[in-house]
This record gives C-alpha cells, sequence and structure tokens, in this order.
C-alpha cells in the first residue's frame, strides 16, 4: 500500500517536472517517465493497489495533459497488463530484458494514444515526425527504464515491511510469480 | 468462491479499470462539445497544486534562460542602436538639404519677384569673403569688370540695399556695405516722405539723419533710397526705424534704423550694372552714362 502510494507520488512528481523541463527541453528528449513508473510497477512491484496507482497516475496524466479523461489512464492500465503478462511469462529480470519491454511498450502506447485521439476526433497523421517522435520516446524508455525500475524496487524494498504478506500463487509452468 | 475471486482479483480490477477508464474517456469526449466546464474536485486539485510546483521548477531554468535572452537581446540592441544611429545621421542629412533647397525656393521666389518689380538689369554675384580690415565693413564678391562689374554700381538683394561697388578687378569686386562709417545715403521716410541721410556707424546699425521741420518720423517707418543721391536708384529699402530721439534744439534729428539687409547671413546678391549720371560725369564717360531709373516698389 505504501509502496504504491509513494509510487504515485514520485509518478506525480515526474510528470510535473517533466512538464517543467518541457520548456526548455524539446519533445524528442523527454521521456515519458509516468509510463516508464507503471511499467516498472508492473514488473517489480505489481499486485492491485500497483495497478490502481498506474490508473491514477494515467488519470493525473490526462488532467494535466488536457487529454480526455481517462485516455491515459486506460492506456497505462493496458500497459500494466501487458508488461505483467509480459513478465509472468517471459522472467523479466535483466535490465536488457526491461528496456526491450519498455520500449516495445512505449511504441504501442504511443501509437495507441494517437489511434484513440483519432478515434475521438483529433488528427492522427503518421509521418516521418510521428515516426521520429515515437522512435526517440522508445529509445529513451530504453534508456531510462533499468533507473525506474530500480527506483521501484529500492522503494519497494524500504517499504516492504509495512507491506502485508503476499501470497504465492501456483503457476501451470512450475514457477512461482509474485 | 472467495478464495477464487481472490485469486483473480488483479484480472478483475484490470477489466474494471479498463471499462472505467472507457467510459470516462467517452464521458468526456462526449461533454465536450456542450463547452468549456469546470473540472472535478480532484482533478482541480491536482492542476492547482501542479501549476506552482511547475512554476517553482521553472523558476531557476527560466532565470538562465532569461539571462541568456537578455544577453543576446543586448547584443542585437547594440547592433539595432547603432544601424538606426547610422540610419537617423542620413536622415538628418538628409532633412537638412530639403530645408536648404525650401529656403532657396523661399529666396529665389523673393529674388523673381525683386527682379519683376524692377527695371534695372542685374547680376547675381556670390560673396566671396568679408570684413577684411575691422575697420571697415565691406566684402569681396566674385564678378568684376570682365562681368561689366565697376565701381559706383549699387549692390542689393531681395531685402534691400547692401552697399556700393567700390573698387573692380577683372574678376572680383568690392562691396561697400551701408554700415560702413564712411557709407552716405540720400534716403527718405516711406510713409511722410521725410527726406535725410543713412549713415553706416561701423556697427549693426544706421543713423538717419534729419533736419526736424516738418518732419515725422515714428518707429517701425521705412526708409528708402530717395534716388537723389546720385548713387542709388529710388525706392530700395534701406532699413526700419528702431528709435527716434527728439532733441528740439539741434538742427539735425537723429534715428536709429535696422538694416533691411541681413548683412551676417549674406551670402549672394545682386549687382545693379547701372551707374547714375553724377558718377558717369565724374568718371569722364558722360556718354554712356544713363538716366537714373526708378524701382517699382512700395518705396516707388
Amino acid at each position: 500500500m505504501i509502496a504504491a502510494l509513494v509510487l504515485f507520488v514520485l509518478g506525480l512528481i515526474a510528470m510535473v517536472a517533466e512538464g517543467a523541463a518541457a520548456s526548455f527541453l524539446p519533445a524528442l528528449l523527454c521521456p515519458d517517465l509516468a509510463l516508464l513508473l507503471v511499467i516498472a510497477m508492473a514488473l517489480n512491484l505489481g499486485g492491485a493497489r500497483a495497478l490502481l496507482a498506474s490508473a491514477a497516475l494515467g488519470y493525473a496524466a490526462d488532467v494535466l495533459s488536457g487529454a480526455p479523461l481517462g485516455q491515459h489512464a486506460l492506456l497505462h492500465v493496458l500497459a500494466f497488463g501487458a508488461a505483467s503478462i509480459a513478465n509472468h511469462a517471459l522472467e523479466l529480470r535483466t535490465p536488457l530484458a526491461q528496456a526491450a519491454l519498455a520500449g516495445v511498450l512505449t511504441l504501442f502506447n504511443g501509437t495507441l494514444l494517437s489511434v484513440i485521439g483519432a478515434m475521438l476526433g483529433g488528427s492522427f497523421v503518421v509521418d516521418l515526425r510521428f515516426l521520429l517522435q515515437l522512435a526517440s520516446q522508445a529509445a529513451l524508455s530504453c534508456v531510462f527504464a533499468p533507473l525506474v525500475c530500480a527506483l521501484v524496487d529500492a522503494v519497494a524494498a524500504r517499504t516492504s515491511e509495512e507491506e502485508p504478506p503476499r501470497r504465492s500463487v501456483p503457476l501451470p509452468t512450475g514457477r512461482r510469480a509474485i | 468462491m472467495r478464495d477464487l475471486l481472490y485469486r483473480i482479483r488483479v484480472p478483475l480490477l484490470f477489466v474494471a479499470l479498463v471499462a472505467l477508464t472507457t467510459a470516462t474517456m467517452l464521458a468526456d469526449r462526449r461533454s465536450l462539445p456542450a463547452g468549456a466546464r469546470d473540472l472535478p474536485l480532484v482533478s482541480g486539485a491536482l492542476l492547482e497544486v501542479a501549476v506552482p510546483v511547475q512554476a517553482a521548477l521553472s523558476a531557476p531554468f527560466d532565470f538562465v534562460r532569461g539571462v541568456f535572452r537578455h544577453y543576446v537581446a543586448l547584443t542585437d540592441l547594440r547592433t539595432e542602436n547603432q544601424q538606426l544611429r547610422s540610419r537617423l545621421a542620413e536622415l538628418e542629412e538628409e532633412n537638412l538639404q530639403y530645408r536648404e533647397a525650401l529656403i532657396q525656393s523661399e529666396r529665389l521666389e523673393r529674388i523673381d519677384k525683386m527682379r519683376g518689380e524692377s527695371d534695372l538689369p542685374m547680376l547675381p554675384a556670390e560673396v566671396a569673403s568679408r570684413e577684411l580690415s575691422p575697420w571697415y565693413r565691406s566684402l569681396l564678391i566674385d564678378r568684376g569688370r570682365k562681368n561689366d562689374v565697376h565701381a559706383g554700381m549699387p549692390a542689393l538683394t531681395e531685402d534691400g540695399v547692401v552697399g556700393l561697388v567700390t573698387a573692380a578687378s577683372p574678376h572680383a569686386a568690392r562691396v561697400m556695405l551701408l554700415l560702413d562709417r564712411q557709407s552716405a545715403v540720400d534716403a527718405l521716410v516711406q510713409r511722410s516722405r521725410t527726406r535725410g541721410i543713412v549713415r553706416g556707424l561701423g556697427t549693426d546699425e544706421l543713423e538717419f539723419e534729419y533736419t526736424p521741420g516738418g518732419a515725422d518720423v515714428q518707429v517701425g517707418d521705412t526708409v528708402m533710397t530717395s534716388g537723389l543721391g546720385g548713387v542709388y536708384p529710388k525706392g530700395l529699402r534701406i532699413g526700419e526705424v528702431v528709435s527716434a530721439t527728439t532733441e528740439g534744439s539741434r538742427l539735425v534729428q537723429r534715428a536709429k534704423l535696422r538694416p533691411a539687409v541681413d548683412f551676417a547671413r549674406l551670402e549672394q546678391l545682386f549687382v545693379v550694372l547701372w551707374r547714375s549720371p553724377t558718377l558717369e560725369l565724374l568718371s569722364g564717360d558722360l556718354d554712356s552714362a544713363a538716366p537714373a531709373p526708378s524701382v517699382s516698389g512700395p518705396g516707388s
């Protein structure tokens, strides 16, 4: 509970800080820290509270960015689900695997964001500029994902004594997942 | 059952959240055409917090950026300032030329009017130099005997009498100004026809001497050449009375005149190509003497 709350607050701060940095940094150089935090929570924390925190971060992103309320929230929930499934299936523990997953999910996130925006009446144009931005976001996610995962790990470790004991869930593969 | 629900709580929550976020997104989209609306309490609070935090985070960067922009702006300003100064100098020069042209135009208009009023042949001349000696009020002009300029010819401008040509060389001549102490011109007051002599004092003023019997000289009167002195044609403006003294016991009264011509700013004048019969007689060339014409001006 505490870990999810702390990470939610950290995510909020990250988004606000990113908004401040956007005034002097080009958009191509600003990673989507909230999405990375969602992915990291899915990989290293998991659970219903982390999922709720991810949705809440998405709503906050909607409010701050002016997107239709629920757009980022939906995508964060989907990203959380996809990352959880990938983690369960592939046991993504190495930084390289986390970076690759973050890159792929960032690509999907950007594309879906544009598609949903177009469905809601916006303009969705796949041009060189869009592809460039998508590629740069994915690259930035690859770079920052291991760092954010380490941060989430650290927060989870510091708050673990306050967390309720997790129950082991037996999986058909024979592996144990948390 | 309860254990099952607990085991699938995350997938259930996932589905519920997907449904919820989709619903809110669609609802939000549908409410957009209705126009602007206030944010819900939680969302509004988030914005309320985000704005000052963002402002605080941006402040140091904005400061650095502002300093940099000011520096760049100052650099640009210096260049722009230099360009504007240069442009201003050009415009001032241009303006000066326009004003000079305007003055010349007005002057030419007055000259044209003067020449239209007079039958006298006139030759324009440029003032080459002036006041060669502190005791004499004279100037040199760039016309001489080659231009038919001879001693005894009057010099004037559109404003009035300048003086008299006292010496001429082939290409230059000296003009004694009315202000010179040796200068004396037979004159009369335009209004009252009081006759007298205008003398130079060596200063910037002239003196009008006249006999008091029946004389009427007042401040503001215009004094003109009478044509009787044998040097100047009749009707040329000499000056204006600025002060008149009444000293009853004296045989001669005096009035101070301000010259009609501004000698300090004299650049060009006209030499009247005419000498009075008296001067021609004195120079022994009576045959070529012409009768003294008059100027059809305000004093005639």
